[in-house]
């Protein structure tokens, strides 16, 4: 019989497992949050007459790659249940809960693969929540979909191939750029480096955006990490309520300050879970990335929860051109787990493949290392979760009080990870600030659990579904993040 | 105030306008929200919570730190969220007031509010999220108990 495969987000894993499934005649559903397909890597602007940059200027050498996965999916189109602007925020049993711009829809699966990205792994520093200051990926996301930068004059700080990328991007468009900033060593500095040579063009590309930078005699400095965010002096002296100039630190103490009206930082990325939690998933604390990630085989299968597959960046960090083959090994498991062929995918040449973006990935992380260490350094009146303004204070206040060792009991007693975004920015740097409080490791305090909905959704149309009727209504005012 | 966002690519596009807190705003067709208010302005709208002002800050509906509200009431997610002509925009501090006013139920008796059809008293409940404002809702129940 032919399964109901349902597939959540329409990045290049998404697209790539719809596209073996097409292959073998499946007829996959697709749900993605966005208005069109691409998931963050390979963004595209609005559909909207006047944005015509060409995908070599708003994807430079990955032009090719995003290009051809453009292409496939406009061949498959038709025979994909392609369904965008929808927000997949709950999952029960073998049923999405489904918000689009109609309404709540329910629908029902054999099989579902989540590919649900990433996003940006931040470690909170004083002042953070001031206007100007961004995640690398968004300042990237202001450039790529609205042809914006985020600031006159902008500086990028903390680590991971996307500094480099995203700054490069942003000379490339002609934004003033005031310093880039790389809180890990200086590249030639790691001894590890060669092993960055499993993906020879990746580091050769790597290596170009740099020497870009270079060239363009813009400022990079590296062993320094944001500090503190200062509030613009005006000329009489009193402060405006925006970003005027952010502070540095490097390991051995010394300070450095940038004058700047905007600033983008990120330490590497962080795979998006929660719905591998409400699908069932099991987890366990992996060392690479750093995090809990759902448990699966090298195909994606999850472990212990027949039906639930896993694929690209939110099954862990690997890329986007890993997140292709993972796509399609995903799709060839569904396959496979119904009794059908796959044609002529190959798994093992996609297996080996992988491997060697695993191997690059290690590198990468010797190479940028998350400096999760100094989360120990977070100034008590820091602001860890921005949702509910709960402080490092105020964490390390209740840690260990009253049998709180874990971060779902400091959530209940102190609200942090209970605001809109659920714990999404501030859970890695929390249990970092949580596990250093009480002298135990990371793992050891757990991680937020996963609650629905995972994003926030109107009152108005969770009454409709309940209630059978199949639309919002147009005065809804509220949306629930529910909580217990 | 000098806007914070700077444009730089794709400006070819149409004009539309928007009102925001009562000003009008020029933006282009494409323009997110949150692209068109930050173009004009420093900021975007205050927490809720600390009523501090906030610009944003994954801009890939991840963070939902650009929540703004509709004229009309209704939540809009300003970086996911497009311009169109006209659309009126309230980024935060007519939202804080509302937040504490007290429950429209106050001089109503428990039963008759349990059974309005406006779903008054939880709408303000969830609105609520914030510590002070839940203390006062609680208040002003026992009030009535």
């Amino acid at each position: 019989m032919t399964p109901r495969v349902l597939i959540i987000g329409a990045g290049p894993a998404g697209l790539r497992a719809a596209e073996l499934l097409v292959a073998r005649g499946v007829r996959p559903i697709l749900v993605d949050e966005a208005p069109r397909i691409g998931g963050q890597i390979y963004r595209l602007p609005p559909q909207v007459a006047g944005f015509t940059r060409s995908g070599s200027a708003l994807y430079g050498s990955q032009a090719t790659k995003a290009n051809a996965l453009f292409q496939s999916f406009e061949r498959i189109r038709d025979k994909v249940d392609y369904r965008p602007s929808s927000l997949v925020f709950d999952l029960i049993d073998s049923s999405a809960e489904v918000l689009g711009e109609n309404g709540v829809a329910r629908i029902e699966f054999d099989a579902l693969i989540l590919a649900t990205g990433a996003m940006d792994r931040v470690l909170p520093f004083e002042g953070w929540t001031l206007p100007g200051i961004y995640s690398l990926g968004g300042a990237q996301i202001a450039l790529k979909h609205q042809g914006c930068s985020i600031g006159r004059s902008v500086v990028f700080a903390g680590t991971g191939p996307l500094l480099f990328l995203t700054a490069y991007q942003y000379a490339k468009a002609g934004a003033q750029i005031a310093a880039v900033i790389n809180s890990g060593p200086r590249l030639g500095a790691v001894s590890q480096l060669f092993k960055l040579m499993a993906m020879p063009e990746a580091l050769r590309q790597g290596m170009h955006y740099v020497s870009y930078l270079k060239h363009h005699k813009i400022r990079i400095l590296h062993g320094y990490r944001p500090l503190r965010a200062h509030a613009l002096k005006t000329e009489n002296g009193s402060e405006e309520q925006r970003l005027g100039m952010l502070e540095f630190i490097s390991d051995r103490g010394d300070r450095l300050e940038v004058d700047c009206d905007a600033a983008a930082f990120g330490y590497g990325l962080k795979a998006e879970t929660q719905l591998a939690d409400l699908a069932g998933a099991s987890f366990g604390f992996d060392a690479v990335n750093h995090q809990w990630l759902p448990l699966a085989d090298a195909y994606g299968r999850a472990q212990e929860r027949p039906g639930l597959y896993l694929a690209g960046d939110g099954a862990g960090i690997l890329g986007a051109d890993a997140a292709e083959l993972r796509g399609q090994l995903a799709a060839a498991a569904v396959l496979s787990d119904h009794g059908q062929g796959f044609g002529d995918f190959d798994p093992n040449a996609a297996l080996r493949r992988l491997q060697k973006w695993q191997k690059f990935r290690a590198a990468l992380e010797l190479a940028f290392p998350f400096p999760h260490e100094t989360a120990a350094e977070i100034a008590d009146e820091v602001v860890l979760c921005r949702c509910e303004h709960v402080t490092a204070g105020d964490l390390r206040g209740i840690s260990g009080v009253l049998g709180a060792r874990d971060l779902n009991r400091a959530k209940a007693y102190c609200r942090l990870g209970m605001g809109r975004c659920q714990g999404r920015l501030c859970a890695a740097a929390a249990a970092e600030v949580m596990a250093a409080e009480l002298g135990v490791s990371v793992d050891s305090v757990g991680r937020l659990r996963g609650q629905p909905p995972v994003k926030p959704v109107p009152v108005a149309a969770l009454a409709a579904m309940s209630t059978g009727a199949n639309a919002i209504a147009e005065s809804s005012t509220t949306d629930a993040t529910v909580e217990a | 105030m000098a806007g914070l966002f700077q444009r730089l690519q794709d400006q070819q596009r149409a004009s539309v306008e928007i009102i925001v807190d009562g000003d009008r705003i020029p933006a282009l067709e494409g323009d997110t929200l949150l692209t068109a208010i930050l173009l004009n302005r420093p900021h975007l709208r205050r927490n809720e919570v600390d009523d501090e002002p906030r610009s944003g800050f994954c801009l890939m509906g991840a963070c939902q730190d650009c929540w703004v509200s509709g004229a009309d009431g209704n939540r809009l997610r300003a970086c996911t969220t497009y311009v169109r002509a006209g659309l009126e925009i309230v980024t935060g501090i007519a939202l804080a007031t509302i937040a504490i006013a007290p429950p429209p139920a106050a001089s109503g008796d428990v039963a008759g509010t349990a059974a309005s059809p406006e779903l008054s008293s939880d709408t303000a409940h969830t609105e609520q999220q914030n510590e002070g404002d839940q203390a006062e809702g609680d208040a002003a129940e026992e009030g009535h108990s």
